[in-house]
């Protein structure tokens, strides 16, 4: 029998310095290693990448994610083709983080660049000067996508764009209409359906996971939860342990007519609990707690502000000194609806004022155009989408535990680039967009004087028909033929590979997201721009290999 | 002009039969309750008096389903919910609400409810409520919407192809395109708001002509869908503009009837030039609705309710 090939250990012990043009040589190898292991999945007619797993006993893995592919290049036997792949595989696997979508478009755009641009440097070129022409191209390449952005709308259209992303017709109608109602910031939990279909439920007003400090303060036994109507709110982070400190509170309350109140706090003690549940009277004062949803993190402080927003409260900040000696009528804050079972409590109609809570939104969705940290920007989405008053649910069904996990990852690609897309819109897909910046770019190029400068344009004009030529051969046409037919059909058109025929991109719904083409330009033309100012390689005595598969897997 | 009723009470909406040009019926929401008024008798009728209740239901919003002359239906909004009739006032079921119960500010049916049978109520706290089942069972749907107080609604008379609705707030004004699913403020200028009137041009596939009436600072104009505003004859309309009535004659040329607190004027030209009508209103009382039950044109008749409950019947005045 004969086994597998014996994989080149590379030599760990010993650190090297590479110096071009060997560096540029081998960093090249790996970067086109990468692209050409993504290449196969780019378009609607993919093409399969099988990936080994770890297990030999295990069949391979069926991919067409580029960005899967990617991450599970994790290392090369060769230690400077092994740097060029894992600078590529840390741009697609970025751009994923960053609009969940085209990272083979960005590995066949890095591709072309990388390679076109350093003939043009071997040849006697400069790189600096050609980076700082990449760098300088971008603003006029998105303002052109600018001007050919479309806004989406629409449960159809909606449902239209995600079909195309995850080829799932049930999926993506039902993704439509659930981006439809709660647009591009609102909360979407994506669950295990019980059954074989996928269904989705529309949850009203907002809601944390955290629920109610006793199941005995649940009173509907039905629901099993508690429904505070037309209640207030006491929000704080506190810790309440002695009885009397909560007394003055509930006097308060009792002497001002309030007739529910939900007070959320860090911890409370069983003896203050039992103070609450003795002076409950139904119809009269309904009292429930719950704990502050992640009060002992720097985002229990952020949750506090929004419960204030949507309230009209003041919270009570333990870090800020404050006890319920500061308790006053003027920190509560009041909804027509508040509930809570074991383990979420919700807000529905708070009373805050609108003014300020409009505001607080606003702030907010600027931090979040601001924030490049992917963790950053889905606290500050979630946290919009629940200041906006709804979210989904979205259970997700299928054949098996297997396919189920499947759809879910499917279903969170495609919501992901749906947001982008209703944030920033379409334009033309199938690489139509990409293709329809040229002339741009080649009017650039005849305007330049500068010999680096009108190789960078030549090179980028080249490489943004790169993405059409590869879907067109994915799909087994001929690409110079088909480019020669929709660079004669005009601005707009492209190639439908499921039909074979040229059309206009937009009255055929093949769209792609604004965001995500602006997203892979932007970031491609930097990186190749760098990676073309690389003289020397250093490699490290011990490569961080922990480190480098921890981050992509 | 004639004098209707003499008690003191407050006239929150009026809803004009589909057939008023031959029965002289409209229906009325006051803060006394709600009733049937014949415009030829001048006979007030408690259209609650099947529920004989102890005390008098405020009613501030009324609605007739587009296709009353068949199906009989009427929807008043109240302190606590909507109540339907399907006969014409004789009797009531109160509709199946969220909790808390609502108090309901006005009433929108579908103008393809006789299919949809969609029907909308805004809310003082609860923003926007959506029946799709004529009315039996109601939902909340704020996706979006920041400022629950609503005030106003409007909808597009292509709603069954374009499913739009806006609602003006305390703080502005909301459209929705998917039928009342989800929100977003329109560019109205916050600071102009609160938003009591919204007006849709009949013709507003064509030329997404908007009107809105504000509290503080009078009548404004969108010809963009909502992306800008400019303010309408503001030495006519200095401050609360409380009504807009459109209609359009058949070269699509959009007559005009806005109410302020102290005078009605219309408009046969877009709102570029205006008549005011003469109002007798009582000393100390102003105009609080108006109703053109036959549209605004040349001499059909407006009936103007008054903030003591009276209505009063006047007619448009001609071109000239």
């Amino acid at each position: 029998m004969v086994g597998r090939a014996p994989i080149p250990k590379p030599d760990l012990r010993k650190p090297r310095v590479v110096f071009n043009p060997i560096a540029y040589r081998g960093f090249q190898r790996g970067v086109n290693l990468i692209a050409e292991a993504v290449r196969p999945t780019l378009g609607p007619l993919p093409r399969k990448v099988a990936v080994a797993r770890s297990a030999l006993s295990l069949p391979p893995e069926m991919l067409d994610n580029g960005a899967l592919i990617a991450r599970r290049i994790q290392e090369l036997p060769r230690r400077n083709e092994d740097m060029g792949a894992m600078f590529l595989r840390h741009v697609l696997w970025r751009l994923q983080d960053d609009v969940g979508d085209g990272t083979a478009t960005a590995a066949v755009l890095f591709q072309s660049l990388y390679n076109q641009s350093l003939r043009y440097i071997v040849a006697g070129g400069s790189p600096i000067a050609l980076r700082r022409a990449f760098e300088e191209a971008i603003p006029l390449i998105r303002s052109e996508l600018d001007a050919m952005t479309l806004q989406v709308q629409g449960a159809t259209q909606l449902a239209q764009l995600a079909e195309s992303i995850c080829h799932d017709h049930e999926l993506a109608t039902i993704l439509g209409e659930i981006h439809d109602i709660i647009g591009e910031y609102g909360q979407l939990d994506i669950r295990d359906g019980r059954r074989h279909e996928i269904d989705r439920e529309y949850v009203e007003g907002t809601y944390w996971n955290s629920g109610v400090l006793s199941p005995d303060m649940i009173t509907d036994h039905s629901t099993l939860r508690v429904d505070l109507q037309d209640a207030a709110i006491l929000i704080s982070d506190l810790a309440m342990k002695e009885p009397h400190e909560l007394v003055p509170v509930l006097e308060a309350v009792r002497r001002a007519g309030i007739r529910a109140l939900m007070i959320t706090v860090d911890e409370m003690s069983p003896s203050v609990r039992g103070l609450l549940l003795a002076n409950r009277r139904p119809g009269t004062l309904d009292l429930a707690a719950v704990r502050t949803p992640d009060s002992r993190r720097i985002e229990g402080r952020m949750v506090m502000e929004d419960m204030a927003a949507l309230t009209g409260g003041r919270p009570l900040i333990h870090d800020a000194g404050e006890t319920l000696n500061n308790f006053s009528l003027e920190r509560l804050g009041y909804a027509r609806l508040i509930w809570a079972d074991k383990t979420k409590f919700g807000i529905i109609g708070g009373k805050g004022d609108p003014r300020a809570l409009q505001a607080h939104v606003n702030n907010l969705k600027e931090a979040f155009a601001r924030a490049r940290d992917v963790d950053e920007r889905k606290r500050l989405r979630e946290r919009i989408g629940r200041l906006l008053g709804g979210s989904a649910v979205l259970w997700v069904g299928g054949l098996g535990p297997s396919h189920i996990e499947a759809r879910k990852s499917l279903a969170i690609y495609a919501s992901d680039t749906l947001r982008g897309i209703l944030r920033e819109g379409v334009v033309p897909g199938g690489g139509t967009a990409l293709l329809d910046c040229v002339p741009r770019l080649r009017a650039r190029f005849e305007q330049a004087s500068d010999a680096d400068e009108r190789a960078a344009y030549r090179i980028l004009a080249q490489a943004f028909e790169a993405p059409m030529r590869t879907i067109v051969t994915n799909a087994g046409y001929d690409a110079s033929e088909v480019l020669a037919e929709v660079k004669l059909a005009g601005r707009g058109h492209g190639f439908d590979v499921r039909s074979g025929r040229v059309v206009y991109m937009a009255e055929g719904g093949i769209l792609d997201s604004a965001a995500v083409q602006k997203a892979i330009v932007t970031d491609v033309i930097s990186a190749a721009g760098l990676a073309l100012t690389i003289e020397v390689l250093v490699q490290r005595k011990d490569p961080p290999v922990a480190h480098h598969k921890a981050a992509g897997s | 002009m004639q004098e209707m009723d003499e008690f003191q009470d407050y006239v929150y909406a009026i809803a004009p039969s589909p057939d008023f040009a031959q029965d002289g019926i409209c229906f009325v929401g006051r803060k006394s309750g709600f009733f049937r008024w014949d415009s030829r008798s001048l006979d007030w009728h408690d259209a609650y008096e099947s529920l004989q209740l102890p005390d008098a239901l405020v009613t501030p919003a009324v609605a007739l389903s587009p296709t009353f002359s068949n199906d009989h239906t009427i929807y008043a909004g109240t302190n606590g919910g909507v109540l339907r009739s399907e006969d014409g006032g004789r009797s009531w079921v109160l509709g199946n609400m969220p909790k808390p119960p609502p108090v309901i500010t006005v009433l929108l049916p579908s103008p393809n409810f006789e299919q949809d049978g969609t029907i909308f109520a805004g809310s003082m706290e609860d923003g926007v409520l959506r029946s799709p089942d004529r009315g039996t069972q109601w939902h909340r749907w704020n996706f979006g919407l920041v400022d629950l107080h609503v005030l106003t609604m409007a909808i597009s008379p292509n709603f069954a192809k374009d499913q739009t609705l806006w609602v003006g707030t305390d703080t502005g004004i909301f459209r929705s395109i998917n039928g009342g699913r989800s929100w977003r403020p329109l560019n109205f200028p916050s600071d102009l708001a609160p938003v009591l009137s919204l007006a849709v041009s009949p013709t507003y596939p064509d030329d997404e002509t908007l009107f809105a009436g504000t509290e503080m600072h009078g009548l404004y104009l969108s010809r963009d869908d909502g992306k800008s505003w400019q303010c309408v004859s503001a030495e006519m309309f200095p401050e609360t503009v409380n009504t807009i009535l459109v209609s359009a004659d058949f070269g699509g040329a959009l007559y005009l009837a806005v109410a302020t607190d102290s005078a009605l004027s219309v408009s046969y030209d877009a709102g570029n030039t205006w008549h005011n009508l003469e109002i007798p209103l009582p000393e100390d009382e102003g105009i609080s609705t108006v109703a053109a039950p036959l549209g605004v044109r040349p001499g059909a008749p407006l009936l103007v309710g008054i903030t003591d409950g009276q209505i009063l019947q006047c007619s448009a005045a001609s071109h000239d």
